[in-house]
Formats: structure tokens, sequence, C-alpha cells
């Protein structure tokens, strides 16, 4: 019975979670373009800082979790070594989700550009000492967003 | 209260620096949204009621920083930076700080 | 301000993403977990055996003064019905030469389930229920017989032990919260019950051995595992059928055994007056005397 149900729990990971991966990567893509405007850099300066009308700190966060599948395997791979790549894509996503808020969050203000962006990770699942958390992450991104004078 | 997370205020002068700002909250995350995560949890994703936590805590922080450089006569918090630490299972601490000055 | 040209990366590129199909990765990681897995479980096996079965008794004893043996003290109203359990049970003995002349002890608990368990420190406990259901001296010495034949493979230990280590194994490589953990301790469980079955039919025909050296014949032999094989809808953990698999096949395996030894099946003897009158009074008195629940599946 208990071999079903995690038959069914891989499968509903695999199945479903891979559905939900691809989804997101396609968004991703879609609002990258869109965004491409505002250009979001790790810099503190800017060569000529009196062209800036107005600045002001903005920030976005997103909490994503692995599926069953993932997570499983990520259990192997932490027994076995070697590259997680349930992680990778885990974070990848996280991350340029997070970012992407942060550009929508900018623009709706009427900003222009967002200087010396900042990542800060966090692992955040059930357990979050001994071997870490397992498959759940927050992904934060901050900066500061300038407007230009015209 | 003008927020940056860069070493001035980008189009203004600094007259006047304060010194250190910092706010912080500690947070635990309930029941309700831990069941909703661990249904979640099963086909992967986003996890939308920590998503909230997490933002609201961290605005909490931010605002308790807000608050020190006002009363330190502040109209500016430049080099802002956040940190993020697990108190125990399941609550964790979000942390802002940065140094309040005054702009022209 | 430099110029800003604004160009997005490729996502057939990701290079921050392995070029790995997951698929494979998982069947081909999986499978080695389950080797390794099979590796330790048979290397834990034979171990297991080796230390079982030259564990001194003296070690069997140290065991029982870990688990609290006092739990199944017999109730007093039970007493006379203990004492001719005693008596049938060291009639047994006596007939088994690995015994080396070591004395086994039993105890009744007043519980209304079917079931009857070898314990650590030669200890056998029968619960009431139990005796409620036999009807002969013969299949009465046929349960004890069996419990006996658990002793003689030491099932007792070994039942203790593949399952706890294995466990204990699995957590401290995978942590506890690892999924790796839950498929790994759900596989042993799988593969316990079946074991478990093996040992059942070994302690058969070591009972079906001992029965025959005592009466002579075989009659009673697969009366009590009949009767108590349609009960499997009573519920509970003290159940016998959720400790002892019981089928058509273990009932057929009695008797093809029987067959091929050539034992025969002559007049039962009726059960002894005390253990009936006990248990008459015992319903009379209906004083219950609850017991704690702490039996572990794993005694048998």
């Amino acid at each position: 019975m208990d071999f079903i149900i995690f038959l069914f729990l891989i499968s509903l990971g695999f199945f479903v979670g891979g559905r939900v991966e691809r989804k997101h990567y396609k968004d991703i893509a879609k609002r990258e373009a869109e965004l491409l405007d505002i250009p979001a850099v790790t810099s503190k300066e800017l060569h000529n800082l009196d062209d800036v009308e107005e600045a002001q700190m903005v920030s976005a966060n997103v909490v994503i979790s692995l599926d069953y599948f993932k997570r499983f395997l990520a259990g192997l791979r932490n027994f076995f070594g070697g590259r997680i790549k349930a992680y990778e894509t885990l974070l990848d996503r996280g991350r340029r989700e997070a970012i992407l808020r942060m550009k929508e969050t900018a623009k709706l203000n009427g900003y222009d550009m967002i200087m010396n962006l900042r990542f800060e990770t966090a692992g955040i699942g059930q357990v979050t000492s001994g071997r870490g958390s397992l498959g759940c992450f927050e992904v934060m991104v901050y900066g500061t967003a300038v407007k230009l004078r015209k | 209260m003008i927020i940056t997370n860069i070493d001035s205020v980008p189009g203004r002068k600094v007259v006047e620096h304060f010194g250190i700002v910092q706010g912080s909250t500690v947070r635990a995350r309930h029941m309700g949204s831990d069941f909703a995560a661990g249904l979640k949890n099963m086909v992967g994703g986003e996890l939308k009621g920590y998503t909230k936590l997490l933002e609201d805590a961290r605005a909490e922080a931010l605002e308790r920083v807000k608050q020190q450089a006002q009363q330190l006569g502040a109209n500016a918090i430049i080099n802002v930076r956040f940190a993020t630490s697990a108190i125990s299972q399941g609550a964790a601490e979000l942390m802002a700080y940065g140094t309040a000055i005054r702009v022209e | 301000m430099a110029k800003f040209t604004p160009k997005n990366l490729n996502d057939h590129a990701n290079v921050n993403v392995s070029k790995i199909s997951q698929p494979k990765e998982f069947v081909v990681l999986l499978s080695g977990l389950i080797g390794i897995m099979l590796v330790v479980y048979l290397v834990l096996g034979f171990t297991l055996e080796i230390l079982v079965k030259h564990m001194p008794t003296k070690m069997d004893d140290a065991l029982a003064n870990v688990f609290p043996m006092d739990q199944f003290e017999t109730p007093k109203n039970l007493k006379s019905a203990r004492d001719s359990l005693q008596t049938l049970l060291d009639e047994l003995v006596t007939l088994w030469p690995e015994a080396n002349e070591q004395a086994y002890n039993i105890n009744i608990v007043d519980e209304d389930q079917v079931n009857a368990f070898a314990l650590p420190g030669r200890n056998i406990v029968v619960l009431r229920g139990l005796l409620d259901e036999v009807e002969s001296e013969n299949e009465l010495a046929m349960v004890l017989a069996h419990e006996l034949g658990h002793f003689a493979n030491r099932d007792h230990l070994r039942g203790m032990g593949r399952g706890v280590v294995f466990l204990v194994l699995s957590v401290i490589f995978f942590g506890d919260n690892n999924p790796a953990t839950e498929f790994a301790s759900g596989a042993i469980n799988m593969v316990s019950l079946k074991f478990s079955r093996e040992q059942e039919s070994a302690s058969d025909r070591f009972a079906l051995d001992l029965l025959h050296k005592k009466y002579g014949h075989v009659a009673g032999s697969t009366d009590f595992f009949n009767r108590v094989k349609d009960k499997h809808n009573i519920p509970g953990f003290f159940n016998f059928v959720s400790t002892h698999p019981i089928g058509n096949k273990r009932v057929e395996e009695i008797e093809r055994l029987a067959r091929e030894s050539n034992y025969l099946y002559q007049e039962k003897q009726s059960l002894n007056d005390t253990i009936v009158a006990a248990l008459k009074s015992d319903d009379d008195l209906e004083d219950a005397i609850e017991v704690e629940e702490i039996f572990v599946e794993i005694y048998q």
C-alpha cells in the first residue's frame, strides 16, 4: 500500500511538476522579453548621477518548492553526491522570477532602471538544520530603482 | 523616507550622517499555510502563502528601520541590506539594516 | 552613462541548468540505492544470523531485563490455569533435547485477543482469548510448541535485530526527513513480512515434531489454525492473525508435513480441568485487568 502511494506521488510529481516547470519557464521567457527595457545592474555607481531625478529601493521575493519526484531525486543525489539538477532549475526559476517581479514593481512606479542588484537566498523547509532543508527555498532580490531625468 | 541600497541617494546631496539603523522581526509559519504548502510540495511550484508571509515580514522589518531613522531625524536610509536567519524549525528572523542620513 | 543594449538570453542554452535527463538519472540512482540496500540487508542478515546463533542464553536473559517482563504477570484468578499450562509446557520442554534443561516460563494475560508471544528471557505469554478458543489439550500443546519453535530458531531475537538496524542505518545515511528513507523502510517492511512467514512455517515444523513426540500422534495440530484463520476480521493489534499469517496454505503445509513424516491422527486429549474451570470462573468475575499496549509486532 505504501508502495502504491509512493508510486502515485512520484508520477504525480514527475508529470504535474514537470508541466508546472515548463509552464513557468515559458512565462519567464515571455516576461523577460517584455521587461527588457528596464535594465538591472549590479554596479553602485552610474557615471552621471546628476541625471537621476528620484531613487527608491525596490525588492521582490518568491518561495518555490520541489515536486515529490525531484525531491526524491535530490534525496538520492544527496546520498551519492554530484550535481543536483532539480535544485539548479529550482533556484534558476526562483531567481529569474524574483528579478521579474522586482522589475515589474519598478516599471509600475515609473522607474527606468535598477542599480546595485543583490540576491538573498534562504532554505526554508521543514528542516533547516542538519542536512539542510529539503526542497523549499526563498529567493529575494533587491536593488535601488532610479528615475532618470529626461 | 528615501531608501536605497547604494552609498548615496542619486540626484541628492547628503547633508548629515546619523549612523546605523536596524529593524528585525521573527516570524513562524502557521498551521494553515503549512498544510497548503504540504499539498503544494507534492507537485512543486511557488508556495504563495510563504511568499506573502516573508514579504510581509520583511516589510515590517523595513518599517522598523524607517521608524528608527525617523527617531534620529533622518529623511533617507542608504546602503540597506537584508539578512535572514533560521531561529528554530519553522521560525525565521528577518532583518534589515542601513545608514540613516539627511539629504537636501 | 554608457549605452544600454537590451538583450535576452536563450533558454535553450541555460548554463545554470545541467544537461541531464532526469528520468534516466532517477532509474540509475534508484537501482544503485536498491543495490546498496540489498547488499547491506544481506550482509546484515548474515551477521545477525551468526550473532543470533552464537548469542549465549545469558545475553538473551539480559535482554529480558531490558524489557519490563513484569507487565505480563498472571492475574490471581488465572494462577491455577497458568500452573497447568506451565506443567504442559515443562513436559514439552523435556521432550526437546536442545533446551538443555533450561526452564521456560509461561504467563497468561487477561486480554480478549487471541494471541501468544515468545519474548526474550525464555518467556511465553498467552492471552486469555487464545485459551477461550482452544478445545483440546493437543491443540494447546501445538500452540505452545509453536512458540517454543520460535525460541529454537531464535526468531524473537532475529525479528528485533534486522528491521531496527536497517532503519537506523537508513536514517544515518539519508537523514530522517529524506524521502529515500521512507522508501527504504517501506521496502524493508515488504521483505520482512515474507521473512516472517518463513519463520512461522519453520516453527510449525518444529511444533509438529514435538507434538508427535509428546502424544505419539498429531491429532489436533491444525485445529486451532483452522478455527482462527477464518477470523481475519477480528479487529485489533493483539490478534493472532495480525502477527501470525495464517491461510489455507499454512494448514495444508502442516498436513503435508504430517503425511511426509507418517504421523498418525488418534484420539485427542481433553483440556485440563483447571484451565476450563479458571476460564469459567473468570467469565463470572469479569474483572478484566488492563494491560498496557507495549507489545511490539516484532515480538510475535
